[in-house]
């Protein structure tokens, strides 16, 4: 007990280890503006890989996630554009939007959990199938081309992505938010510990009368909500959407969400770790960017050997017990 | 028995420490062949320990492991097994979704040039079940086969590799009467083959009838050696537990009370066909039957895990009990017998295992104070021994792992509680400690429904015994005509009892 | 991803409508020409069936005596069966095809053209040369060079550019090689180059970057609309306090990317910069139909060499750069005045 735990402070050692790095390599890495910049954009994959910590906990897993933010954002944008010449370009048509996103992202999820619980069909082959389904629908719906939202609509929404409380943005904002709330659904809820229950033996779980179907559904309900809150947040950013919105957003959630300690069997989850992964993830964009370090081909290799660390060290900590 | 003879696997002086702890101090023990040497002692005693040290999965801290006299020639159980030293562990060690052949010959698979001669092997599988008088088909999944049969397929298993030493942890735990004799057999054919032989085993019926050597650990330590006939049973029980074991089961008061709960006409497709029983107040009620009888598959329509028809009726209410929730609402709480694999999350701590049924007590944000003091009462109330509340479940005994599962199980204090196999596998100082509280608990009111396998426990406990045969109810017996010989008859479908004489 | 290569929205209406005057110039009786591409299966190509389809009903409508097969295709086996189809049960005269790897399709082709066929390949080449009767193709190396002369040009000496690559491939490595080439010994620094994947959020990201990094960018060089959109926005976003009016923002490219579902007039005045900057959020596909809507003219507004080059036809694929004060094209662009006519109206 008293050795180091690699495994629960080997994430945040990383973090800070880029942190050190970032200053060195670039006095611009420590600008405001810049961990400004970083946090916001780790606000879409860190929103949706926080609802991906709860269901790959009770062990699910839902790839359809990045195709979900391409087909919410379209029917978002479809819908304000819709919506502008009846109610104007106003706040209204904006929050109107909004609903749109996130009634549109509960019911995505719905969908998928639904599939997983209510048919009982592997969670990898639904959203292995729905990652398809909303990847066409939404390059459908755009013909093959961009769907973009009304300039008018775009001055008023701008600020959501962009304003904030000075340099905190406001995805960063709901970010820290979710996470906080994340954090605490996980740890000290009766959702939570379902959840973990679940992932570590659903059969336990069952024979502890706790409802494993209505649990396992509400992660799905949860993430496609969360992946609603990030279109949210998104479609300001670049006021459009296409086929290529979002594509391998599931697997960068994926990867944070293992970076940061969570089991991919299930049964063990941390969203704090989850939040630490995606920093980590955009921080190695961002220092990659900002200091040539390595050839830009190289970006993925070094995700890529992050990731398989952290699995390693998870192994380690087994063996270790 | 003479010093002359070489053992054939042995231990000299074994200690083994895990960090500063000293588990075993100091063990000498010898495996001769053509010998069946009993292990016995409490949960927690070393046998275990001992086991993986011989088998090669453990090496000692000190002292020496010895084959034929010379230090042994391996340090893992695979290169053990080489050298004919088998274990067949408690926990299976096979894979569900191959056929019983395949695992039989798993690693050393029967071929003819580069393909697999599956003929052969389901052949010599075939040939090595039916010495063990099953009647499991070769090509069968393992994952389609009952707990004793793959038992059986374990053994067989072991048997294919032609064992020198063959050392079996609980092999009995898991069979029925006629599976035990069948193995009972297995070991006396294999003695006369000259098989060095050990086992563990928590049945001293069964270490009387088989052993020609019994050591006693406790503590890990060796407390005691006896030859065959050297030792009783009562003998046994006190050198482990180390003082004298008043009456293993507590007095039965034979007053009933009213009823609590009824149950009428169940039926679970394919398992249960039309049971019904009531239950008293202050009665321990207890259902017997072979495995596969239906008796866990009422249980658990009982408690909403299985779909069924039929009428339950608590306290003159009549329920709809569609989900485990449902039961647990209405008071009904349902103890698993599969603790490992339905009872508890073995890689959560205890404390979490232990508030997760009755998690809405604890608050929509959980409180972890009152969880902690949950905590405290269940260990003091159920004498749970563990290093701390935080350990994983899965690090516990088998005792206190099923200690714990009871205290989980109590904490949704159910008016009704259905306990099934309450003692499978554990020591017989813990088995007597549940016998105790589950009469403690028919005498403060609530009801009390005990299945099991083990027929002494069930005369022991119950004041009336249900018999399931073949998913109905095969006749019930209480009071004085509870003995096994008409258990027994009911269970083999003798059909109604016979007159005592 | 790969199939971003190809030369964009005109690619297949230019291919289309050079193999209809070939077949019209022949006779007017009744000729099946079968066009292969791959499926709709991201925005690019989405730009790329919606040209092909919409070619076909023109030509069509202007060549009564035509008959189009158009079949698209998921992946390079697909196509060859459709190939193999057309030749067997369409009893094609023509074949234009958009192959989805040189390899596999060359073969398959090879056959199309022993039946005697005429066949136009467009963009990606078939792996042996002298198959096809016509090969249409963007010019990937004018595409770098033409934009960097306009930077040589136009910025003032010691001018600092930034440059979004595109999905790393031979043809971005040309684009940019053949940009530097231009650059050289004119006292233009080239800052940085990082992959923005014509991507938009990868732009974005990229440039917000770029901004953090230098405090002096006088260029950017985005090559494509979708990158152009996240430059932009990333400029706004990421220095807020910057100096913005000693920046220019540079460069797009002629893009297919579009929805028609709104009103064109709507999306011609789609600019997300302000002020003179024209970067499109996204073409107006309408507008080239208005151009090309009286078919007769089409091919007579081919190259006037066309026929003498017949076999291979590389159309310069100019980005469209626009300055401060002043829209400028560059030379090429205007010089070959096939298709960026279009540009002229969103100009």
């Amino acid at each position: 007990m008293k050795r180091v735990d690699l495994h629960l402070l080997g994430p945040l050692i990383a973090l800070v280890g880029l942190f050190i790095l970032g200053a060195l390599l670039n006095p611009a890495f420590l600008a405001p503006a810049n961990l400004s910049n970083v946090l916001a954009r780790s606000a879409f994959i860190g929103l949706i890989a926080i609802g991906m910590t709860f269901v790959i906990t009770q062990g699910g897993l839902d790839l359809s996630v990045g195709s979900m933010a391409a087909f919410l954002a379209g029917i978002t944008i479809m819908a304000m554009n819709w919506l502008a010449p009846i109610t104007g370009a106003n706040w209204g048509t904006i929050l109107l939007g909004m609903s749109v996103a996130l009634a549109g992202g509960i019911a995505s999820g719905y969908v998928n959990g639904a599939l997983v619980t209510k048919a009982r069909i592997e969670a990898f082959i639904v959203t292995l199938g729905t990652m398809g389904i909303f990847r066409s629908l939404v390059t459908w719906l755009a013909d093959g081309g961009t769907l973009s939202l009304d300039s008018s609509l775009r001055a008023i929404y701008r600020p959501v992505y962009f304003g904030g409380i000075g340099w905190v943005t406001w995805p960063i904002i709901v970010f820290a938010i979710a996470a906080i709330l994340g954090e605490w659904a996980m740890r000290h809820t009766r959702f939570g510990r379902h959840v973990e229950a679940i992932g570590s033996n659903d059969r336990v779980a069952r024979y502890s009368a706790v409802d494993v179907e209505r649990t396992r559904l509400l992660t799905y309900v949860l993430l496609g909500a969360l992946v609603g809150l990030a279109t949210i947040l998104y479609v300001p950013r670049l006021g459009s959407a296409s086929g290529s919105t979002g594509v391998l957003w599931e697997l960068e959630a994926i990867a944070a969400v293992i970076i940061g300690g969570t089991a991919l069997k299930g049964g063990r989850g941390r969203v704090w770790g989850t939040v630490v992964g995606v920093l980590i993830l955009s921080l190695i964009d961002n220092i990659l960017n900002l200091a040539d370090l390595v050839s830009p081909y190289l970006n993925g290799a070094i995700q890529g050997v992050i990731i398989v660390l952290a699995v390693v060290l998870q192994r380690e900590k087994r063996a270790a017990d | 028995m003479g010093d002359a003879v070489t053992p054939t696997l042995s231990l000299d002086a074994v200690t083994k420490s895990f960090g500063q702890v000293e588990v075993l101090h100091g063990v000498d023990l010898t495996l001769n062949a053509g010998e069946v040497h009993a292990l016995i002692g409490e949960n927690g005693a070393g046998k275990s320990t001992i086991m993986k040290i011989l088998g090669g999965f453990l090496a000692p801290t000190s002292g020496r492991v010895l084959l034929d006299g010379q230090p042994a020639p391996y340090s893992t159980g695979p290169q053990a097994e080489a050298a004919g030293v088998i274990v067949i562990h408690q926990e299976f060690n096979l894979a569900p979704d191959l056929s019983v052949a395949a695992n039989i010959f798993l690693g050393r698979e029967i071929s003819r040039g580069l393909r697999l001669d599956h003929a052969a092997m389901r052949a010599a599988a075939g040939d090595l079940l039916a010495q063990l008088d099953t009647t499991i088909r070769p090509d069968a999944l393992i994952r389609d086969l009952s707990v004793p049969d793959r038992q059986m397929v374990e053994i067989a298993k072991a048997l294919s590799r032609r064992a020198r030493v063959l050392i079996m942890d609980e092999p009995s735990a898991a069979l029925t009467h006629r599976e035990v004799d069948a193995l009972y057999a297995q070991v006396d054919r294999l003695r006369a083959e000259g098989v060095a032989l050990m086992f563990c085993s928590h049945r001293l019926d069964e270490v009387e009838r088989l052993a020609d050597r019994i050591t006693v650990l406790r503590d890990g330590a060796v407390v005691g050696r006896a030859t065959r006939g050297g030792m009783t049973q009562d003998g046994m029980a006190t050198a482990m537990v180390g003082r004298q074991l008043a009456d293993i089961f507590p007095p039965k008061p034979s007053a009933a009370g009213d009823e609590m709960l009824r149950v009428e006409g169940v039926t679970v497709p394919g398992r249960v066909e039309n049971a019904s029983l009531t239950l008293r107040r202050g009665e321990v009620l207890g259902i017997a039957g072979l495995v596969g009888s239906g008796r866990t598959e009422l249980a658990e329509a009982i408690a909403g895990l299985r779909s069924h028809n039929g009428r339950v009726t608590l306290m003159g209410q009549p329920l709809t009990i569609r989900a485990p929730a449902d039961a647990l609402a209405a008071g009904i709480a349902y103890l698993t017998e599969d603790r490992k694999e339905a009872g508890l999350l073995l890689t959560k701590s205890l404390t979490e295992n232990l508030t997760l049924s009755a998690l809405d007590r604890f608050g929509f944000r959980i409180d972890r104070t009152r969880e902690a003091i949950a905590m405290a009462d269940a260990t003091r109330d159920f004498d749970i021994r563990a290093a701390s509340p935080a350990m994983p479940a899965g690090a516990l005994s088998g005792g206190n792992q099923q200690k714990l599962l009871l205290a989980k199980t109590m904490l949704t204090e159910p008016r009704i509680i259905i306990i099934d196999e309450p003692t499978r596998g554990i020591d017989i100082g813990t088995k007597q400690q549940i016998y105790r509280f589950v009469r403690r608990l028919a005498d403060e009111g609530t009801g009390v429904i005990v299945i099991s396998s083990e027929l002494p426990e069930l005369i022991g406990l119950a004041n009336r015994v249900l018999v399931m045969r073949q998913g109905r109810i095969a006749g019930a017996v209480a009071g004085d005509r509870v003995t096994e010989e008409n258990i027994v008859r009911l269970a083999m479908g003798l059909g109604a009892e016979r007159e005592p004489a | 991803m790969k199939r971003r290569n190809m030369l964009k929205l005109p690619l297949a209406a230019a291919a289309l409508s050079l193999v209809a005057s070939v077949a019209v110039a022949q006779d007017a009786e009744k000729k099946v020409i079968g066009v292969s591409i791959p499926s709709a299966t991201h925005g690019f190509m989405g730009g790329l069936n919606w040209h092909a389809q919409d070619t076909i009903t023109r030509l069509g409508t202007v060549y009564p005596n035509l008959e189009f097969v158009l079949a698209t295709a998921p992946d390079a086996a697909k196509q060859v069966s459709d190939i193999e189809d057309m030749l067997a049960t369409r009893n094609i005269d023509g074949l234009v095809v958009l192959p989805f790897e040189s390899e596999p399709l060359t073969d398959p082709v090879k056959q199309v053209k022993a039946a005697g066929k005429f066949v136009t390949v467009v963009d990606r080449g078939l792996s042996e040369e002298g198959i096809e009767d016509l090969y249409v193709a963007g010019d990937n190396t004018a595409f770098g060079r033409v934009a960097g002369e306009y930077f040589r040009d136009n910025l003032k000496d010691g001018g600092k550019i930034v440059v979004l690559r595109g999905i790393p491939t031979t043809l971005d490595n040309e684009r940019v090689e053949a940009f530097q080439k231009a650059l050289e010994g004119s006292g233009k620094e080239i800052l940085d180059m990082q992959h923005g994947n014509w991507n938009r959020d990868d732009a974005f990201k990229v440039m917000q970057d770029y901004l953090a990094k230098y405090p002096e960018i006088d260029a950017v060089w985005a090559a494509d609309d979708d990158m152009a959109v996240g430059v932009l926005e990333s400029h706004r976003a990421g220095r807020p306090s910057g100096p913005d009016d000693r920046r220019r923002r540079r460069g797009h490219e002629r893009h297919d990317q579009a929805h028609h579902g709104q009103g064109s007039a709507t999306a011609r005045e789609r600019d997300l910069s302000a002020g003179a900057d024209l970067v499109r959020d996204r073409d107006d596909r309408a507008a080239l139909r208005v151009e090309r809507a009286d078919g007769g003219a089409l091919h007579h507004r081919q190259p006037a060499d066309y026929a003498r080059k017949r076999g291979t036809v590389l159309l310069p694929r100019q980005p469209v750069l626009i300055g401060d004060t002043s829209r400028q094209r560059p030379e090429a662009a205007a010089a070959s005045g096939f298709w960026f006519r279009g540009d002229v109206g969103g100009g």
